[in-house]
């Protein structure tokens, strides 16, 4: 029994170490100067700190920009994720009309499109539109992709809220509105903050849409793949670096959520 | 307080009738429980009645004001669900005082009132705690002094005690009565249990199908069956019913033959109807197993000369404390019979008994309607 | 009021629809007309037939499908083999999920770069390597030399990146299957290993599905990953949709490599809907 443990123990920290030890890598090279990233031999620990390689980063023309534009596109898509896709989700939740099927099908089968399928013919509307090259276009795609994510865990999230607690608040004088606002809002928060997490990772880690459809205002991750052919490999990793902290940051508050929201693909 | 008038209401869910043509009034500060079996709409018309779900068709008013367009919150009326639905996210003041914060009452007298109510229900000890902090029990209380803060003319309570264990749902019920009795607020309640709606309505709506198939106190209910149905679902055991085959006439009286042993004299008053409705399509006839009672062993065959007896065999013998419940069989007919503990008699013994001829309940066979003079 | 009730539900769904039917439904049907559209205004398969002979087009599309077969069949053994492990540790369980499923949260595109600067020729590995005796000075691995080498070092990368995803799902399905059935094999003595694909594996069934149909229309766009690690000697389906739009703004011949990726996605979908289908008498 004691050896079966020690077996399972250590495929559970070998598994651990796969995951850690390349970002854990990331990290030191990051923060040991450019020098470090063309060592030869290696040193796996940090030797010592220099933050050259960040200074460097920042004086690249267009990194704080595409930076800035990140978190904006990432922010505004989570806004709209949410704000378009709660409603919805109520319906979906809440009430029983004709269509629900159809739509709920048609949200789910969203799932099976390839990004590129939306970002060419969108490109070319958005030129039409006058946005092509602006945060909205891109912002536009980011909210395609996480909405119909955003509107599925949410009605589940709604539906595991019985009901009578909304009737109670309706007959205690509340109109709908406000039951929402005050009753299952609340209730929900925790896990609807968890699905806008969600959706600010999915926009902040898109590659391919806002490549496509950005020349001058790129976001991060544009950035760094269309000068991925010409930029030194430090200046990537850097940039690595400032694409993965964020999101390791919000994996961590999610952390309970994950299941909730991923649960969600098994039916 | 106000009185509640259900006239004529209807509910359909596509094709399927949940509720049909109810009428239904109850007094100011009265009690009136609706009782029926699971899928019987009794949840459905108090539902309707909170304006949770709308009526079809038909009127619904609570005092003077006609309320079945209005919106739930301003139909002045409160609900005690089955499951509670306590607000998890507030305390439990904040529950009991949330009707009257979004009416917008004062805020001393808020604080007051809250103080007042949870003190009636005996929780103003929890006032401060989360309800995943509490028992169902003060769960249970919680739900009730929120439903009361608001000072309802009309509450609602759909099966409230239904999730408490039994020993608990006891103490509750007779509390729950003391309360409401004292609040003098008008009540409908839900329940598929009837010793709590005997226990505790004023009136009782028996209902099945989507039908009210009896409204009356329950000593009506109990003892005047209208309907077979309320004949079979009321009491435990519920009432003896038997096909009549024949009518026979001996000796002036007349008798509904159930078969060789078991015979019921019928009524002088009642002989006609009964006559008319077996020739047209049957009758039963009902006789709840305390009205039964032991007469005797028989070693005789059955003669219709002695009257109101009947003969059969113990099939079985239950002790049930206080009472002994008897089956038994008369050809292949079995009924039961509720005797007092201490009755001598064995297994396979023949035996008679008595019964008073109007406490006979007579329903036709197939409209299962009561039979009346 | 009764009316309010009825189009309530349609007024909520509303802005979702509308955005929807703008932004996605409506860009993928025009996908085909841009696809197939031809230089004079007509419609034909002009643009199919400039892909066809595009040289990268054969190569980007072995290398999508057999990155998909290297990538997805290994990380569904993995996930299933951590999920099993995972059951049979009691403490520190919760963190050990934790860990397992940070790569969920990070880019392609940093997870291709991440790996590129340990498989690089002065990289993390060759130094081990060094270490252990293998090597002498600094190797290059990732070059057009050594194709297959590079293939390996994006099926990591990937691998390494989305099996959370794999994980999480099979993990949720694991939970849904009672302890029970465990036990019962347990008493009738059933092997480890017969247990596993006698009881284990049929009940998972519909999480292996979800988590094969959607790892596969993922694994399929593969772009960033491989942007990152081969640059232009690892060509793939979205990383060539990307180059004749962005390079050679040709919006034709990338929408048709975007039709071939969405005919791929349908078709592996409706490939695990058919072979993995649970007979109707059995669910």
């Amino acid at each position: 029994m004691r050896k079966k443990a020690i077996l399972y123990y250590g495929l559970g920290i070998f598994f651990c170490l796969s995951v850690l030890l390349p970002i854990y890598f990331l990290i030191v090279l990051s923060v040991s100067g450019r020098d470090a990233v063309y060592a030869w031999p290696k040193i796996f620990y940090v030797a010592n700190l220099d933050w050259s390689m960040f200074r460097f980063f920042f004086e690249v023309e267009g990194v704080t920009r595409a930076m800035f534009n990140s978190v904006l596109v990432a922010s505004l898509t989570v806004v709209f994720a949410i704000g378009l896709g709660t409603p919805a989700a109520y319906a979906l939740a809440r009430y029983n009309f004709f269509g629900k099927n159809f739509y709920r099908i048609a949200i789910l089968f969203t799932r099976a499109f390839p990004v590129a399928i939306l970002a060419l013919p969108l490109t070319v509307r958005f030129i039409n539109l006058g946005i092509y090259d602006t945060i909205w276009a891109v912002v536009i795609v980011h909210t395609a992709l996480a909405l119909p994510f955003s509107i599925l865990i949410q009605s589940n999230l709604f539906q595991s809220v019985p009901k009578e607690l909304e009737e109670a608040a309706w007959l205690l004088g509340c109109t709908k509105l406000q039951a929402f606002f005050k009753i299952m809002l609340p209730i929900c928060m925790p896990s609807v903050a968890a699905t806008a997490i969600f959706a600010f990772i999915i926009s902040w880690n898109e590659v391919f849409a806002a490549a496509v459809l950005t020349v001058k205002n790129r976001t991060l991750t544009a950035f760094l793949i269309s000068q991925i052919s010409e930029s030194p490999l430090f200046f990537q990793i850097t940039g690595s670096f400032f694409l993965v902290i964020p999101t390791l940051f919000f994996i961590f508050i999610v952390r309970k959520y994950l299941f909730s929201l991923w649960g969600i693909t098994n039916k | 307080m106000a009185t509640i008038h259900i006239e004529d209401v209807s509910k359909n869910f596509g094709t399927f009738h949940a509720l049909k043509n109810i009428f239904l009034s109850a007094e100011d500060k009265e009690f009136t429980a609706l009782l029926g079996p699971s899928g019987s709409g009794k949840t459905t018309l108090l539902r309707t009645v909170a304006g949770l779900e709308q009526a079809s068709s038909g009127r619904i008013s609570i005092g003077a004001m006609r309320v079945d367009n209005l919106a739930p919150k301003d139909r002045h009326l409160a609900m005690v669900f089955q499951n509670y639905a306590v607000f998890p996210h507030m305390t439990v003041a904040d529950n009991i005082s949330f009707g009257l914060k979004t009416k917008g009452a004062l805020k001393e007298y808020i604080a007051e009132h809250t103080q007042r109510t949870a003190a009636l229900l005996h929780i103003e000890d929890v006032l401060h705690k989360y309800p995943n902090k509490l028992s169902g029990g003060q769960r249970q209380r919680v739900s009730v002094a929120r439903a009361l803060a608001v000072q309802p003319q009309v509450l609602l309570m759909d099966e409230p005690l239904s999730n408490l264990d039994a020993l608990l749902r006891l103490e509750m019920r007779s509390e729950l009565k003391a309360l409401l009795k004292k609040s003098e607020t008008t009540t409908l309640y839900v329940t598929h249990d009837q010793i709590e709606a005997m226990s505790m309505a004023d009136k009782i709506a028996v209902m099945n199908n989507g039908e009210i198939m009896q409204y009356g106190p329950p000593e009506e209910i109990y003892f005047k069956p209208k309907h077979e149905f309320v004949a079979r679902f009321i009491g435990s055991p519920p009432m003896n019913l038997f096909t009549v085959q024949t009518l026979k006439t001996v000796n002036k009286k007349t008798f509904a033959v159930i078969n060789n042993d078991i015979a019921f004299v019928i009524e002088a008053s009642l002989k006609t109807k009964i006559q008319e409705n077996f020739d047209a399509c049957g009758v039963l006839v009902g006789i709840r197993p305390e009205q039964l009672s032991f007469k005797g062993s028989a070693s005789h065959a059955k003669t219709f000369a002695d009257a109101s007896t009947i003969q059969s065999e113990v099939l079985t013998i239950e002790q049930l404390g206080s009472n002994t419940l008897l089956v038994l069989k008369s050809n292949e007919i079995l009924f039961r019979v509720m005797e007092k503990y201490g009755i001598k008699i064995d297994l396979n013994d023949r035996v008679t008994f008595g019964y008073q001829p109007n406490q006979l309940s007579w329903f036709g066979k197939d409209s299962g309607m009561h039979i009346e003079a | 009021m009764k009316e309010l009730n009825k189009v309530m539900p349609y007024l909520l769904l509303a802005p979702s629809v509308v955005f929807l039917v703008f932004f996605f439904f409506s860009p993928f049907v025009e996908t085909f007309f841009i696809a197939f559209k031809n230089a004079e205004g007509g419609y034909g398969l002009h643009s199919f037939r400039k892909m066809y002979d595009d040289l990268n087009f054969f190569v980007a599309l072995k290398n999508t499908i057999f990155l998909l077969f290297a990538v997805v069949p290994l990380q569904l053994v993995l996930a299933v083999w951590m999920s099993l492990t995972l059951r049979k540790i009691k403490k520190f369980r919760g963190a050990i999920l934790y860990i397992w499923t940070i790569p969920l949260g990070i880019s392609d595109l940093a997870a291709g770069i991440i790996w590129l600067s340990i498989l690089t020729e002065r990289g993390y590995l060759n130094t081990i390597f060094l270490n252990l005796g293998f090597i002498e000075k600094p190797e290059l691995w990732l070059s057009y030399e050594h194709p297959l080498l590079l293939f390996a070092a994006v099926a990591i990368a990937e691998i390494w990146r989305s099996l959370a995803l794999v994980l999480l799902i099979i993990i949720a399905g694991l939970q849904l299957i009672p302890k029970e059935y465990d036990e019962a094999a347990d008493v009738f003595g059933a092997g480890a290993f017969r247990k596993l694909f006698r009881v284990t594996l049929p009940l998972l069934k519909p999480s292996i599905q979800s988590a094969l149909i959607l790892r596969s229309i993922l694994a399929l766009e593969v772009f960033a990953v491989a942007v990152a690690i081969g640059g232009t000697n690892l060509p793939v389906l979205a990383s060539e949709a990307y180059n004749w739009m962005a390079n050679y703004l040709d919006y034709g011949v990338a929408s048709a490599y975007a039709l071939v990726l969405l005919a791929l996605s349908i078709i592996s979908t409706l490939g695990y809907l058919f072979f993995l289908r649970t007979p109707a008498d059995a669910a």
